[in-house]
């Protein structure tokens, strides 16, 4: 024996400066009654992106969260709509995915046509982010946000 | 006080702090593990094998000692072991063997507790 196996690289943190390849944002993306026109990057922490949602035959998800409380390091839950953890479900349905974690759902994406889809529900906070939304609103610690439109730019949210 | 945002068009991100609620990944529920059972599993293995690897050592520990007479057999020449000699080995071997079974094959508590974690987890 000369060597031993190096561990299996994690996948690397996405953030606003690398997103992965096949990501391709929606046209219009309705996040929790909030439009989204031509935005790339819904929300990021310190250039983190947690969440992802991007074209595809379904609904293309990535979802990332804090591995610690400081929110230094994140992990990759799903990638392109793949689990990657045990106990990180992602499951289709008639209109869209969902994606569950330990059973309980964080996240459902409606797909709409090929250029829409919509967000109508939404629950980060068992993954570490105070975010959550239906289809009534979003919430993101104490500010609620509901029927607003953006365009392009930077994106809907920037956490700290 | 919570601000709202309704029905804006938005031209920058709206900035959020404090938005970490210091839970964690962990999708696989934690094993609760009490402090019974730790103690269990920090009692290391059974006192039985613990007795077996200390008689297995002195078993061999006097095996060699008897080395000399063994390459004298080997050489072809009279066997130089006494009867006690060669009694000592094989019931000190039998015995720990026997000790070795019981207590690998005995249910003991840290057993009980590493089997019930490896059943959770097998889950």
């Amino acid at each position: 024996m000369t060597n031993q196996f190096p561990p299996r690289a994690a996948a690397p943190v996405i953030k606003r400066d690398s997103l992965p390849e096949s990501y391709v944002p929606y046209r219009e993306l309705v996040f929790c009654t909030n439009r989204l026109i031509d935005v790339s990057v819904i929300m990021d922490y310190h250039s983190v992106v947690p969440l992802l949602v991007g074209r595809g035959p379904v609904p293309q998800v990535w979802l990332q969260a804090p591995t610690n409380a400081q929110g230094t390091d994140f992990r990759r839950l799903v990638t392109a709509s793949v689990s990657m953890q045990a106990g990180v479900q992602v499951k289709a349905d008639a209109n869209g995915l969902s994606v569950l974690v330990a059973g309980q759902r964080l996240l459902h994406v409606r797909g709409i046509s090929q250029e829409s889809a919509e967000v109508d529900l939404l629950d980060l906070r068992p993954i570490g982010l105070e975010v959550h939304g239906d289809d009534r609103s979003l919430h993101v610690a104490n500010i609620e946000l509901a029927f607003n439109t953006v365009e392009g730019g930077g994106g809907l949210l920037t956490l700290g | 006080m919570a601000r709202e945002y309704e029905r804006q068009q938005l031209t920058e991100p709206v900035a959020v702090k404090h938005v970490l609620n210091g839970k964690t990944v962990s999708p696989q529920p934690h094993y609760e593990l009490n402090e019974a059972d730790f103690v269990r599993l920090q009692g290391g293995p059974s006192k039985l094998s613990g007795f077996a690897n200390l008689l297995a050592g002195g078993v061999v520990g006097y095996a060699i000692t008897l080395y000399p007479k063994l390459e004298v057999l080997m050489m072809g020449g009279p066997s130089e072991f006494t009867k006690g000699e060669v009694r000592t080995v094989l019931a000190g071997g039998g015995v720990t063997l026997l000790l070795y079974v019981v207590g690998r094959y005995l249910p003991n508590d840290r057993q009980r507790v590493m089997k019930k974690i490896s059943g959770y987890f097998a889950k």
